[in-house]
């Protein structure tokens, strides 16, 4: 599942091996960009849109490795599938540890690297769905008001409306028409869907 | 009784100067014999009187050969060498001897025998004399020896260096085969879909990339290959840029930058390629490693090639502008790699070109001693100074006319 706008982001210092990455992503369908360097990459202005980078681990200038260590402390979470001319065990096993999505060595299979942009560019999609969701989820959960949260972190933890009521020193009348608020503003269907939707949300439910 | 005496006192001189000559013979003789070295004795007809063992094992005549006269010293000279001859006997008639020099004979067998041969006349203005012929089988046959050697360590060199060089030429070889294998299957995809346009581009760069892929393969091939010299007329230019291309992922890996200042009018020079090119090749990565070393911040190496005056450079040993000293006859090539490095130890810069000596602490000290080799058999010079900002190592190679020596 690849929206209609994804693009796979090329840097490589070598032009040959650069314009066959992308003529290989253009016979897929897909959008390709180009660039000679990590400098170059970090200072285009890229849209944000589904993507994956493929990404030449010893360039020039900064290497693949610092390129995805910049990005890192960035906060971009791009999915990186890095492809290197050197066989080099241990640098690939350091890529996969800090986060990269695959290692490739040149010449890889080229079906290979199409394999790893698909399942790239379906995590990317897959983690923009959840950033969405969870932007969503913190929305709705700010439209709480503070007493509601506190209903809710209670509910959550599987107390009657009573025992809420008896917590809070309200009414069970009170609790009720606040846990019903609740189950309204978090668009939340039942208590199983509700829990699931406090478990996602963490630390940012109150303690009790 | 006086005259008697006389008499007396006259012969008996006679006999001691006749033992005198009796010894002093006996004392030559005991020379002659000794069979140290070759000595014969000769006259100026071309015949020779007498010779000693040594000197008939050296030409493997027989005794007989010479004494009846059949064969004289003329007989033993290449052809070549009778110009050789008479300028020795002219310096013979002049002062009485000629210094010892390098000649050949012809031995008996047909072969030539190189010698070292020493003259003297008896008497000034006399026609007969004594040559001193010295046998310089061994030390040839050690010359040729030291030349095989050295023509193997050259290899071995050479073969190293492609180990320490397989990492770089990996990934360079890795990029063109890849971009092979990219374009071949996108073309496949392009003709799935029926983009015909399209495919036989990605066609076309395959067949691109699969040529730069065979380039490399052949630069490699050629480094590694035992094989004597290959002369032929070189574009200066072209094997500075073969080289580059063989040491640029190693000029990445280290983050140096590499420019090139490369003069348009240089003539071609006579030399074998795959040398020429172990010796930049020797050059830049020692420059690389001398600069990784000290862990300079600025990593730079100019590599330029210039037209110059061979006057120009025999004066000097740094950059000077050698326009005003240009002449066609005495043209020479100057290459030179200069680095931002640490530059040379003053006291021992003198060393640096002799084999085993190396700053490096995994080197062999090989490199810049095979350099010189190379470049001395190329009839150049190889020579290095510090600039101030580093060290800049240079050699020139003679620019001849059309044919070869």
């Amino acid at each position: 599942m690849i929206a209609a706008n994804a693009t796979v982001f090329v840097v490589d210092d070598d032009a040959a091996m650069r314009d066959s990455i992308k003529n290989l992503i253009r016979s897929v369908g897909l959008r390709v960009e180009l660039f000679a360097s990590a400098q170059d990459f970090l200072r285009s202005e890229r849209p944000d849109i589904p993507g994956c980078l493929v990404l030449d681990v010893r360039m020039p200038g900064l290497s693949g490795l610092d390129l995805q260590k910049r990005l890192h402390e960035a906060g971009v979470a791009i999915p990186i599938i890095f492809i290197t001319g050197h066989g080099d065990i241990p640098m690939g096993v350091h890529a996969i540890k800090t986060g990269a999505l695959e290692f490739l060595t040149k010449p890889f299979r080229e079906q290979d690297l199409l394999d790893a942009i698909q399942q790239a560019l379906d995590r990317d999609y897959a983690a923009r769905e959840e950033r969405k969701a969870m932007k969503a989820l913190q929305q709705r959960f700010a439209s709480l008001t503070l007493r509601e949260r506190e209903v809710m972190t209670r509910v959550v933890r599987g107390l009657l409306n009573k025992q809420i009521g008896a917590e809070l020193g309200t009414s069970e009348i009170t609790v009720k028409t606040h846990r019903h608020q609740v189950m309204e503003k978090m668009g939340a269907n039942s208590l199983p869907e509700l829990v699931r939707m406090a478990d996602r949300l963490g630390n940012l439910l109150p303690k009790s | 009784l006086k005259m008697l005496a006389s008499q007396a006192a006259i012969s008996l001189e006679n006999t001691r100067l006749y033992s005198d000559l009796q010894e002093r013979e006996a004392k030559i003789r005991r020379l002659v014999d000794a069979n140290i070295i070759g000595i014969f004795i000769w006259n100026l007809k071309g015949e020779i009187i007498e010779a000693n063992e040594a000197f008939l094992e050296i030409v493997g005549y027989e005794r007989e050969d010479f004494v009846s006269r059949q064969i004289g010293w003329l007989d033993l000279t290449p052809p070549e060498l009778r110009e050789l001859d008479e300028r020795a006997i002219a310096e013979l008639k002049a002062t009485g001897i000629v210094q010892p020099f390098q000649r050949e004979y012809f031995r008996v067998d047909g072969t030539r025998v190189p010698v070292l041969v020493g003259c003297a006349l008896f008497k000034l203005g006399g026609t007969e004399g004594v040559a001193f012929v010295l046998d310089l089988r061994e030390q040839k046959r050690g010359e040729e020896e030291l030349r095989k050697a050295q023509a193997d360590l050259a290899h071995v060199v050479r073969v190293m260096t492609l180990g320490e060089l397989s990492a770089s030429v990996a990934h360079e070889i890795s990029q063109p085969i890849g971009a092979v294998v990219n374009n071949a299957g996108a073309c496949l995809r392009w003709l799935a879909a029926q983009n015909l346009e399209e495919a036989k581009r990605s066609a076309s760069l395959v067949v691109e990339n699969g040529h730069r892929a065979g380039e490399i393969l052949r630069r490699i091939r050629a480094l590694s290959v035992k094989a004597p010299p290959q002369m032929d007329w070189l574009d200066v230019n072209a094997t500075i840029g073969e080289v580059i291309a063989m040491t640029s992922s190693e000029v990445q890996r280290n983050h140096v930058s590499l420019r090139t200042e490369l003069a348009s009018d240089l003539p071609p020079v006579y030399g074998d390629r795959i040398q020429l090119q172990q010796v930049l090749f020797n050059l830049i990565i020692n420059a690389i490693e001398a600069m990784s070393r000290a862990g300079e911040a600025s990593r730079e190496i100019k590599v330029n090639s210039q037209k110059v005056a061979e006057a120009a450079l025999a004066s000097s040993d740094s950059t000077l502008d050698y326009e005003a000293f240009d002449h066609v006859e005495s043209t020479r090539v100057l290459v030179a790699v200069q680095d931002s490095g640490p530059g040379l130890d003053p006291m021992r810069v003198e060393h640096i070109f002799d084999a085993f000596y190396t700053t490096k602490p995994q080197g062999l000290g090989m490199g810049l001693a095979i350099s010189r080799s190379i470049v001395e058999a190329h009839k150049g010079r190889i020579w290095a100074s510090n600039t101030g900002q580093g060290s800049v190592f240079q050699f020139a190679l003679p620019v001849r006319d059309g044919r070869s020596e």
